[in-house]
């Protein structure tokens, strides 16, 4: 219901506030068509003073975070200078840290969680199809998905080693064991729930089974499958800077452990910034994709 | 000869831990070509069941249904279905949800375009061919469903309450539509509503069901319609003595039904 609140405030709002940077700037004129719904939180104004309460709470941190090592509250070792975290960034960037430019420990992560992602796409998504149309399906499945899940991917990344070793293969295979729990599900639940009459319109316009699970059950599964990819994706990665602190050679939470171990506290605050913008961009495109894909969702 | 039947049709919903429910109870009915038939009832007395029975999306657990004499399997594209809530596609848009069928049935792409041309110009929809189904009113909904079903050309559609969710206003002018499109496919209609007056209103032959179980009780032949699409408005039909003495006399029969 929430949802489709919110769809319905934001197709009643003319196109120049639809989004954050143009609803920032006074975009409407005195006398505009006033948007109907004053209330929601995608009104100029609400948009606005959430965006300064944002930015707001950054800059306050951002200060606090500044004092406290300006004024020597916290020796550097255990809180470096903003400026030197920025100083770090600019470093591994250009000269690099242990071995690899930061780009290079960047796109290693990535790599690996894409490679990941690829794969769950590839068994999750047909898993969880298979679970939300067979009862069979769902009673063999279901008991390996429900042991996985609660599992800290921590946990098993041991037994990994021993059976796979310390390269490339054992950081993937943690990630898609960490990814493919969610996919999976949000893929069943999505199948699931399609309505009954849009599956008998089909049947009824001429559709066979394969036909109504192609152009019926799978449409309409997209927007759930989308959110397990997002959060899978969100657990993938928290899994993988995990994983890499322990065994890898290239990556961000290798670049992260390997500074601590020289008690370079910058540049491990450096990393964690970058593991978070990291997180935050990709949680960003999977909306976008969201919105290209699936832009009827919430809608009807 | 009868187009499509059912004989002596039983339906019982069998809940786990709940009361088994008798839906249907040896219900026949046959539709002839070119008949509006509608079907009238309180709410819950088995309609949308009958339907589904037609549509071939249900199987009678006793009696049988049958297509020009042959016994159903499953749903066909002989039988266009038209839902009480347009259970359309909304990641395709307009023209994709009215090709749908075409599509399947593979006819070229010249040939979807013109089907498709017609049927959306049949429902008044022609401009918009391109739009999200998102972007339209619950009117323009039900008559894309409307075009939809059409475009397959089937012998009969089959409608559940495909007005139950319009404003007065639009309802009527869909229900002229109605008979409008009845008139000129001479399609046969079954149609399910649990207004008395809109049933009056379209109807060659009412059927009333009664509830739980539900019960043919009543069946009235019916002809408003004609008149309508001989020119008369239909606020001068349905203020018609002649209309209301029917209306009386079928409401009647549907609450005797509802409270034997
Ligand atoms: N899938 C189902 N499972 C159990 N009971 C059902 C189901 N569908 C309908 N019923 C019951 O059968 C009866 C007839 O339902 P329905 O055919 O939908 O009636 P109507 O369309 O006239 O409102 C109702 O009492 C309803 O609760
Ligand atoms: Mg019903």
């Amino acid at each position: 219901m929430k949802e489709r609140a919110l769809a319905a405030a934001e197709v009643a709002l003319p196109p120049l506030c639809t989004d954050g940077a143009s609803a920032a700037t006074p975009a409407l004129p005195a006398g505009a068509d006033p948007a109907p719904v004053r209330r929601s939180r995608r009104t100029p104004a609400g948009w606005l003073s959430l965006n300064a309460l944002r930015l707001a709470t950054i800059l306050a941190l951002l200060t606090l975070w500044w004092a406290a090592s300006a004024l020597q509250l916290v020796p550097p070792l255990f809180l470096p200078p903003p400026a030197a975290v920025a100083r770090q960034a600019a470093t591994a960037w250009s000269d690099g840290f242990v071995d690899a430019t930061l780009l290079q420990h960047i796109l290693a992560s990535l790599g690996r969680v894409f490679a990941a992602l690829a794969l769950a796409l590839v068994t999750a998504i047909p898993a969880g199809i298979a679970i939300g149309l067979s009862p069979v399906a769902r009673g063999i499945l279901d008991p390996i998905i429900e042991f996985l899940r609660p599992i800290p991917p921590l946990a098993y990344l041991p037994l990994i080693v021993i059976w796979c070793g310390i390269g490339e293969l054992t950081k993937v295979l943690i990630i898609l064991i960490a990814v493919f729990a969610p996919v999976a599900i949000a893929t069943a639940a999505g199948v699931a729930a399609v309505p009954p009459d849009r599956v008998d319109a089909a049947r009824a316009l001429g559709a066979s089974r394969a036909q109504v699970i192609r152009l019926v059950i799978l449409p309409n599964a997209l927007p759930a499958i989308l959110t397990g990819i997002r959060i899978g994706l969100g657990v993938g990665w928290s899994t993988l800077v995990a994983a890499e602190l322990v065994a890898a050679t290239r990556g961000l939470g290798f670049m992260i452990q390997s500074a601590a171990q020289f008690l370079r506290t910058d540049i491990v605050v450096m990393g964690i910034f970058v593991v978070a913008l990291v997180a935050i961009t990709l949680e960003g495109l999977v909306r976008l994709a969201e919105r290209i894909f699936v832009p009827w969702h919430g809608k009807l | 000869m009868t187009l499509l039947a059912a004989h002596d049709v039983s339906v019982t919903y069998r809940r786990r831990g709940g009361q088994p429910v008798a839906a249907l109870e040896g219900v026949s009915l046959g539709i002839d070509p070119g008949e509006f038939v509608v079907a009238v009832g309180a709410s819950g007395c088995g309609k949308t069941t009958l339907l589904k029975l037609l549509a071939g999306f249900l199987e009678p657990d006793q009696g049988a249904v049958t297509l020009a004499g042959k016994a159903l399997a499953g749903p066909g594209r002989e039988r266009g279905v038209v839902f009480q809530d347009d259970a359309l596609f909304p990641w395709l848009s307009v023209r994709r949800n009215v090709e749908f069928g075409p599509r399947l049935a593979g006819l070229s792409a010249a040939e979807r375009q013109a089907s498709c041309g017609r049927m959306l110009a049949l429902v008044g929809l022609a401009e918009f061919a391109e739009h999200k189904i998102w972007e339209l009113s619950g009117g323009m909904r039900q008559r894309v469903g409307l075009a939809r079903a059409l475009a397959n050309e089937p012998a009969i559609l089959l409608m559940d309450e495909p007005l139950g969710a319009l404003d007065a206003l639009t309802r009527e002018k869909m229900q002229e539509l109605l008979i409008e499109v009845w008139a000129r496919t001479r399609q046969s209609v079954f149609l399910i509503t649990h207004s008395v007056e809109e049933a009056v209103f379209l109807a060659s032959r009412i059927v009333v069901l009664s509830p739980r179980p539900g019960r043919i009780t009543a069946e009235f032949p019916c002809r408003f319609a004609t008149r309508l699409l001989a020119g008369e408005s239909s606020r001068a039909i349905k203020s018609d003595p002649a209309f209301i003495a029917l209306r009386e006399q079928v409401l009647a029969a549907v609450l005797r039904g509802a409270t034997a």
